[in-house]
């Protein structure tokens, strides 16, 4: 038994890192846009379909597409920043929330249409060679998968921490009219915002995608997820939503390790309940005035 | 506040529940008649979204080749006028709420005379009592569970293998594999549950034993810690009931666990696809299968399929096909498109041979399809009864 603790202890860190991938592009569009963007499972499924088209079609270095799928979605994150939610900032939240809605029937029916229901899987590098680590094994592409998501967080912290962009960023958030007298280019933060979240769900859904497989609406699921885990870790923090990640991922793990897994998702909204009786704001979440 | 931001999140929760069931709308078509040849709607219903899209995609797909075939032909008899076949058909998105909603639409406003669907246990068993009230004949030619028949409804027939006729060929495939220590894994759904109560006293009384039994949902996707407990048990064989799209990122995740052991899946895989979608990680795999070898009739099909789809023919294909020409045969011999009693009776009365065998049906609906088996070899298919030995 301690060796399958010890197994699910890493299985866990993986899933958290999964799931940390998804859920920091969604709190960063709701931390500083004030917009919940129920089509980032969608964009998730581009960065996947993008991905599988350029290794699958391609034949393109698999990390040369997922920086390439990074850079298209963003690019479309981009746009749909212009073009759907510029046109309905300052206007009540449930406006940006239903054109999310819109945005994501569109996308994936778009998808639906264009590609169909099949599968698709995405050829990777990795060998199928595994490493063990105090007795727990994993292999190389779940390790890649961990090695780039803690990048990706190292990355976008010392982006907002440190950089002269990151401090436009925290002060957007904070207060958008004042960051603009002091000179800020709100709608060029609010565009690279976007674009940057759009573009880490692209990096999920090639990296993730080639784990599983690629289909129209492999996005609804982990869409959802990435949701359940922001309200956990509390809307709009970056380090909760990390936090979140890692809960849900440990809880999902143990639960099939100690009950069954067609249970784990169940212990899930459990979680989520109970942190929205005992803490509202979530588990990093500060109290709205 | 914070009845404010409990109702929102309330809200937005509900939107991804409704996002799960409309990701497509349903395909209608309407119109019965056309000049001197007259059009026989047939009801369908299929999950051509949500989980386990793929498998009703397929179905359908075979149902429309059949429609195309029939009509191309210029339509078929019954008594002294021509019929035109026209499918409608909706969508039940993997939701038994969905599946007898559309029900209840084809029944009452599209009334059609008979009703084909699901592929999926736990939507037809909902259904089922709906056309049992209207007297609807409802048949599936994809749903396997046992608990469909158990229902005793009059008005449903079960035209696909059954689960309990699987089982027979599933074990014997164990022993042939040489099989010993066995782990086996189910999705929880009303079809994986039938095998996980039909399959322990089987194998049991085949000298089989089961050293680990796990299941899954349907939507799930991660599947290590599953299969490392499944692993520390040291299985010498894995049976899995998993449909082709759940099946795929699992198969992927055991190659990452156990390469070496032995996988027998029962029945809700395509073999073909799972060729396609994960290579290396499926050969040697033995599914059980609707469809033994490959006949003339089978290759005339695959033919046929070919010209207007822009991939190969599987066994699901052939039962929607099946489908759509045993209804026709029914209506030709019951002597009209109308009465809806008589139809049922030709439908339990039929000894139709379709693509997959012989369908004929006892007095609970049950029919009598053997279950088969492919094997995965070297990137190629070689289908078998279970009574011809494995290929080495």
């Amino acid at each position: 038994m301690g060796d399958q603790i010890i197994q699910s202890i890493l299985d866990g860190l993986v899933s958290g890192s999964i799931y940390g991938l998804m859920a920091i592009g969604f709190t960063l569009v709701f931390g500083i846009m004030h917009v919940i963007n129920l089509a980032h499972g969608e964009l998730y499924m581009l960065g996947a379909f993008t991905t599988f088209i350029m290794v699958g079609v391609y034949q393109i270095n698999f990390f040369v597409a997922i920086l390439a799928a990074m850079l298209i979605v963003g690019g479309l994150g981009f746009l749909i920043e212009r073009y759907i939610f510029r046109p309905l900032r300052n206007t009540a939240m449930l406006n940006t929330l239903l054109a999310s809605i819109g945005l994501s029937i569109f996308i994936s029916n778009l998808v639906l249409k264009i590609a169909g229901t099949g599968m698709r899987s995405i050829p990777t590098p990795f060998s199928d060679k595994s490493f063990t680590i105090i007795g727990a094994t994993i292999s190389t592409h779940r390790l890649m998968v961990l090695l780039l998501t803690a990048l990706l967080v190292a990355v976008l912290f010392w982006v907002i921490k440190f950089t002269k962009f990151g401090r436009s960023l925290r002060a957007t958030s904070q207060d958008q009219d004042a960051s603009a007298l002091m000179g800020v280019n709100i709608n060029l933060t609010y565009g690279l915002v976007f674009a940057i979240s759009a573009g880490m769900a692209a990096m999920a859904g090639g990296l993730i995608g080639s784990l599983y497989v690629v289909d129209p609406t492999m996005g609804l699921g982990p869409g959802l997820k990435a949701f359940i885990i922001v309200i956990l870790g509390g809307m709009g923090s970056v380090v909760g939503a990390i936090v979140g990640a890692f809960v849900m991922g440990y809880a999902e793990t143990f639960t099939s390790l100690f009950w069954a897994a067609s249970y784990q998702d169940l212990v899930g909204y459990i979680l989520l309940i109970l942190v929205l009786l005992l803490k509202p704001n979530g588990l990093f979440g500060g109290a709205k005035r | 506040m914070k009845k404010v931001k409990l109702g929102l999140v309330i809200f937005v929760l509900s939107v991804f529940a409704a996002l799960a069931g409309c990701s497509k709308g349903s395909e209608e078509t309407s119109g019965k008649s056309g000049g001197s040849v007259e059009t026989v709607e047939i009801g369908v219903v299929l999950a051509t979204s949500g989980p386990i899209a793929q498998t009703g995609t397929w179905v359908l797909d075979g149902h429309k080749a059949a429609e195309k075939e029939i009509n191309d032909n210029g339509g078929f008899k019954v008594g002294d006028k021509t019929y035109k076949v026209k499918i409608v058909q909706y969508d039940s998105e993997g939701r038994a709420e969905s599946a007898t909603a559309a029900t209840e639409k084809l029944i009452n406003q599209d009334k059609v005379p008979v009703i084909l669907g699901t592929s999926i246990s736990s939507e037809t068993a909902a259904m089922i009592p709906i056309a049992q009230r209207a007297k609807t004949p409802l048949i599936t030619f994809v749903a396997a569970s046992d608990i469909l028949t158990a229902q005793g409804a009059s008005f449903f027939s079960q035209a696909a293998p059954a689960n309990k006729n699987y089982v027979e060929a599933g074990t014997k495939t164990m022993k042939d594999m040489e099989m010993k220590n066995i782990a086996f894994i189910y999705v929880d759904d009303a079809w994986g549950q039938s095998y996980g109560k039909l399959y322990p006293p089987a194998m049991e009384e085949k000298g089989l034993k089961i050293v680990a039994t796990e299941k899954f949902a349907p939507e799930q996707k991660e599947f290590m810690t599953m299969l490392n407990k499944v692993k520390a048990k040291n299985p010498d064989g894995i049976v899995l009931a998993a449909e082709t799209e759940l099946a795929v990122p699992l198969l992927k995740q055991l190659h990452e666990v156990m390469p070496d052991v032995k996988i027998m899946e029962s029945g809700g895989s395509i073999p073909e696809e799972l060729i396609k979608v994960a290579p290396d990680a499926v050969n040697g795999l033995v599914t059980l299968s609707r469809a033994g070898a490959v006949t003339p009739e089978i290759t005339k099909f695959q033919e046929l399929f070919a010209k207007s789809n822009s991939y190969k023919a599987n066994s699901f294909n052939y039962s929607g096909y099946d489908g759509i020409h045993f209804i026709v045969d029914a209506m030709q011999r019951a002597g009209t498109v109308t009465d809806k009693e008589k139809i049922n009776k030709a439908i339990r009365d039929a000894k139709y041979k379709g693509l997959i065998g012989t369908y004929s049906f006892n007095e609970k609906g049950e029919n009598s399809l053997v279950g088969n088996r492919a094997i995965i070899k070297d990137g190629k298919v070689i289908y078998q009864t279970v009574n011809e030995p494995l290929p080495k």
